[in-house]
Order: C-alpha cells, then sequence, then structure tokens
C-alpha cells in the first residue's frame, strides 16, 4: 500500500518504491497500445473516413494526429509519471501538483477536483455501456462460431434486436466480461494487466492479419463490380468536395477519441512508469501501433469486405456495421463462420484490452483515497459496474425497444464531448501552469528530446488551440442537434422512452457532484495546508 | 484501383509505417544501450 508523507512547507515527500512499475518495455508499449486500440479503431475510424471524403479526409485525420494527439498524448505520459513520482495515479492530484507551481493553491485545488471529477465520471459512465458492447462482441462471437444468424432466412437486424431484448444472452456475455476485467485487475499491473496485453495484442494484429489476407482475396463474390479492390478505392480516392468543417471536426474527433484521450487512463497507466522511463518515443509508438491497426488493418478489412458483399450502400450503415451488416456478410463468404468468430474476438481483445484501462483507473482511486487493497477494490468496482451497467440491459428488455437512449444520452457526454473538456483542463495544467518544468519533465529520461521551440509554439498554442476549436464546434452541433433541449431532438420521437433520458441525466449529475466532491475532500485533506497558505 | 486512392493510401501507409519503424527502432537500440 502507498503511503504519502509531507515533508515541511506542506510538500510532498517524492514516493520512490512503493508504487507497482511495468516489468517490461514490452509489456508497457503493448499495454499502452491496447489502451488506446478499442473497438472505436475498427468501426468507426473506416466509417468515419468513407463518410468524410476518402483519402482528402487523411489530411486533416494526420494534421490532427502530429500537432493534437501526439502532443497531448505525450502531455498524458508525463503527467502520468510525474504524479506517479508522488504516489498518485488518478488525475485529480496530478492536474493539482502541476497547476499549483503557476497559480494560486485554491484556484489548482478547483481545477485538480474539476479534472479528478470529470475523470472519474468518464470511467464509471462510459464503461458501463462500453463493457456492455464488449459483451455483445463476445456474445456474437459465440454466436457466429455456433451458427446462431447463419440461417439466410433472418433478418440481421431483427436478430441484433433480439440479442439486445434477451436478458440471459445480455447478462451471461456482459457479466464474462465484468468477470475477466475483474479477474485480471486483481492480478496487478505486471501479473495481470501486462499479462493480458501480451495475450490480447499479438491476437488482435494475428487476426486481423489473417482476416485482411481473406478481405483481399474474396474476388467479386456477388456482383462483378464488387470487389475488395473497388472497396478501397471508395475509401481512399480523395473526394475534395466532401472536405469542409464538419469532416475536418470528425477528423480531429477521431484522433481525441482513438488515442484515449481525455479520459485519464493514459495518465494512470503511465503512473506506473519509473521517474527516468522515456515518455516521448514510447508515446509516439503507441501512437503508431494505434494507427497501424486503424489505418492499415481495419481500413483494409472492414471497408472492403463490406463493400465486396453490399456495395457502396452497405456501408452507410454506420456503427450498425459490425453487428448487422457484417454478419449478412458473413453467413454468405466461404468459411464464414470462421472468419465472423475472428472478427467479433478481435473487437472482443480490443474492447477488453482499454476497459481494463478505465477498471484499473477506479481500483486505483479506491487504493489511494481509501487505502483499500487491490483484491477488495476489484470486488468493490465489479459491483459498481454491475450497478452502473443495469439499465443499459435493461432499456431494451423492460421497454422492448432497440433504440437506447439511456446509452446514448450518457454518450453524448462522456464519450466525446467531456473528453475534450478534459483534454484543455490537462494542458492548461500541465504546460501552461507547470510552465518550462513541463518541458524538463517530459525530456527526463527520454530517448527523443522535445526541442524547446516545439514546446512553445506547437504545445503551447496549436495544440490547445486546435481542442479549443473542436470545443467550440463541438457545442455549436450539440445545440444545432438538440443535445441541450429539455427533451433532446433524437428523444422526441419516442415519448415512452424519454424517462430513460432524464435517468441518465440524473446518473451523469449526480455521479460528477459525488465524484467532485470526493475528490476535493481527498485533495484538501492531503494538501489543505498549502491552499489555506496562499489566501 | 484510381491512381489518387493508391496514391493516398500509400502515402498514409508509409507514414504510419515510418513512424513506427522510427520509434520502436529507436527504444529497441537505446534499451540495448541501456542495459
Amino acid at each position: 500500500m502507498e503511503k504519502r508523507k509531507k515533508g515541511v512547507r506542506g510538500e510532498e515527500a517524492v514516493l520512490e518504491h512503493s508504487r507497482e512499475h511495468w516489468g517490461s518495455k514490452l509489456g508497457l508499449i503493448l499495454a499502452m497500445a491496447g489502451n488506446a486500440i478499442g473497438l472505436g479503431n475498427f468501426w468507426r475510424f473506416p466509417y468515419q473516413a468513407a463518410k468524410n471524403g476518402g483519402g482528402a479526409f487523411m489530411i486533416p485525420y494526420f494534421a490532427a494526429l502530429l500537432f493534437m494527439g501526439i502532443p497531448l498524448l505525450i502531455v498524458e505520459w508525463s503527467q502520468g509519471r510525474y504524479g506517479g513520482k508522488y504516489g498518485y495515479g488518478t488525475i485529480g492530484p496530478m492536474v493539482y501538483l502541476q497547476a499549483k507551481e503557476g497559480a494560486k493553491k485554491r484556484t489548482a485545488l478547483i481545477l485538480g477536483s474539476l479534472a479528478g471529477a470529470l475523470a472519474l465520471s468518464i470511467v464509471v459512465l462510459l464503461n458501463s455501456y462500453y463493457n456492455h458492447i464488449i459483451g455483445w462482441t463476445l456474445g456474437y462471437a459465440w454466436l457466429t462460431a455456433t451458427g446462431g444468424y447463419m440461417d439466410s432466412s433472418v433478418d440481421t437486424g431483427s436478430y441484433f434486436v433480439g440479442y439486445i431484448q434477451n436478458p440471459v444472452t445480455v447478462f451471461v456475455f456482459w457479466l464474462i466480461t465484468l468477470a475477466i476485467l475483474w479477474y485480471v485487475t486483481r492480478g496487478g499491473i505486471q501479473k495481470g494487466l501486462e499479462r493480458l496485453a501480451k495475450i490480447a495484442m499479438p491476437s488482435i494484429y494475428v487476426f486481423a492479419a489473417i482476416l485482411l489476407i481473406k478481405t483481399l482475396t474474396l474476388g467479386s463474390p456477388i456482383r462483378p463490380e464488387w470487389t475488395p479492390i473497388k472497396g478501397l478505392d471508395f475509401l481512399w480516392a480523395p473526394r475534395w468536395n466532401e472536405l469542409n468543417w464538419s469532416s475536418t471536426l470528425a477528423a480531429a474527433g477521431q484522433i481525441f477519441f482513438t488515442l484515449s484521450l481525455g479520459m485519464g487512463i493514459i495518465q494512470n497507466y503511465a503512473s506506473y512508469l519509473k521517474d527516468d522511463d522515456d515518455i516521448t518515443t514510447s508515446a509516439v509508438a503507441t501512437a503508431s501501433l494505434n494507427e497501424f491497426a486503424e489505418v492499415i488493418l481495419a481500413g483494409t478489412i472492414v471497408i472492403p469486405i463490406a463493400f465486396t458483399f453490399l456495395g457502396s450502400e452497405g456501408l452507410k450503415s454506420g456503427v450498425g456495421l459490425s453487428f448487422i451488416a457484417l454478419p449478412n456478410v458473413f453467413r454468405t463468404m466461404i468459411g464464414g463462420s470462421l472468419f465472423g468468430t475472428l472478427w467479433f474476438l478481435l473487437l472482443f481483445f480490443a474492447g477488453i484490452t482499454s476497459s481494463i484501462a478505465m477498471f484499473n483507473y477506479l481500483v486505483n482511486f479506491l487504493e489511494e483515497q481509501f487505502n483499500v487493497d487491490r483484491k477488495k477494490a476489484s470486488n468493490f468496482i465489479f459491483v459498481l459496474y454491475v450497478i452502473a451497467g443495469l439499465p443499459i440491459a435493461l432499456e431494451p428488455i423492460l421497454t422492448k425497444t432497440s433504440e437506447l437512449l439511456y446509452l446514448t444520452e450518457l454518450d453524448n457526454w462522456v464519450g466525446s464531448y467531456l473528453l475534450v473538456v478534459l483534454g484543455l483542463l490537462e494542458i492548461i495544467s500541465a504546460i501552461w501552469l507547470f510552465k518550462n518544468k513541463g518541458l524538463e519533465e517530459m525530456n527526463k529520461g527520454s530517448y527523443w528530446k522535445i526541442p524547446k521551440w516545439f514546446y512553445s509554439v506547437v504545445m503551447k498554442f496549436i495544440t490547445p488551440a486546435f481542442i479549443i476549436v473542436l470545443l467550440v464546434f463541438s457545442t455549436a452541433e450539440y445545440v444545432a442537434n438538440g443535445y441541450l433541449k429539455l427533451i433532446p431532438d433524437f428523444a422526441k420521437a419516442y415519448p415512452n422512452l424519454i424517462p430513460w433520458v432524464f435517468a441518465a441525466r440524473i446518473v451523469l449529475i449526480s455521479v460528477f457532484v459525488l465524484s467532485f466532491i470526493m475528490v476535493y475532500k481527498a485533495l484538501t485533506k492531503v494538501h489543505g495546508d498549502e491552499a489555506g497558505d496562499s489566501k | 484501383m484510381s491512381s489518387s486512392a493508391l496514391a493516398f493510401m500509400l502515402v498514409s501507409w508509409g507514414f504510419i509505417f515510418f513512424l513506427a519503424a522510427l520509434s520502436v527502432g529507436t527504444i529497441l537500440v537505446k534499451s540495448k544501450e541501456k542495459r
């Protein structure tokens, strides 16, 4: 158990040995890449790229990667390692420690509490539905292997609706997912998280490589003009007329979500680094592995496979591609049962290596704030996720609908908007308030040193500008889409489901307020004297 | 596949391979040196 002690004048003594560390460089990179590579890499990117200009989409996409994604990722690694040095693995105290260098202690306390509350709300609520989606992938892997929807008379859309309305399938695979998360997290960093990453990450790449080869050798089984190469052409041909503000924002948003930025979970993993471990090169390596999975593997599998069997019309189903359109494909293709199972297992591994990071964040929170040991904390978080995930399971089962409005409302906030807000708070504390110490901290032990000009120009101004623009335009989009109305536009057509939207809002606000109080109290308990000094 | 689509795909893939090779290569070399 970590113990934090205060030195003279309220400064904290650096903890040198009590925190667990990653066992190997390979384990760290795979775990971090697993953290970043999630379901979004495989079902969101291909759809976003195809919808927003094809090859032309890659210009804002790479610009956002270089000027926002990678700099913020390095900031998060650095912030995490800095916090870990003081025995912290959660973002509240990390933001506080850096912000107090350039702001009044009271302001730092508020910033830290805000960041900590946002991160807690995100990891509790985002994972409450993310675990269900991972459960669906596991369920579909089982059903694909055992022939569940392989009869061509079955409508795959109705089949999916039947799946989410069936308490047996929903609860069994969801609870298996939670049990795996619980078991792995109990094992700790080296014997739990790192071991999982060493199994799951190579599996993802091997499964994807098999699917990629299968995809490119499909030929044209349905229509002569529907081939995998035509699918690649559809994905990569630049359509300049589709490149506009909206597609640029979609690219920046995709970079934010694909790298798991603005959630606190990168910082949590980085808190298990040693004080002189490399940051910059490792962060770029994990970003590259993430991009390899997203752009090269997912791009070459998803769109070409769907195009070959369904044509360009089949690509319009968006995120429904995985559970509705692709099952249609798997039952048509030779060996579809095997390849379909591989596809859903790939999604399962991609999801669970990200979900475990959120699970561990909460376990770490209990460890450091309430002095609970890891095993007890894992038990508690398992129960917490069962409770938090119940409304997601119950909405379609009780109402016999498939709109998932509770999930949609939560996702609009903790799955996108609040991540950008937290990303901005991170930059404010780690770059603007921590000042040039931020550069020293990033370069300490790093193989690649960040030049001062890059820090002063890109990290200080261009990256926050990217985030602010993303935030402003996202806000405008939320207003235009009616998300801020008492009854949001997307819910108007389903009056019987409006209580589920309200329930989501009540849960979101309650979790945020409760988290803020907990983080604030924890911070004032350790740092209250310092904050008082600065009055 | 049109030449413009092929060009965009190859440049994107090349950029990612370059970043991955450079960063992973550096880590491997430096880790050996450290040992």
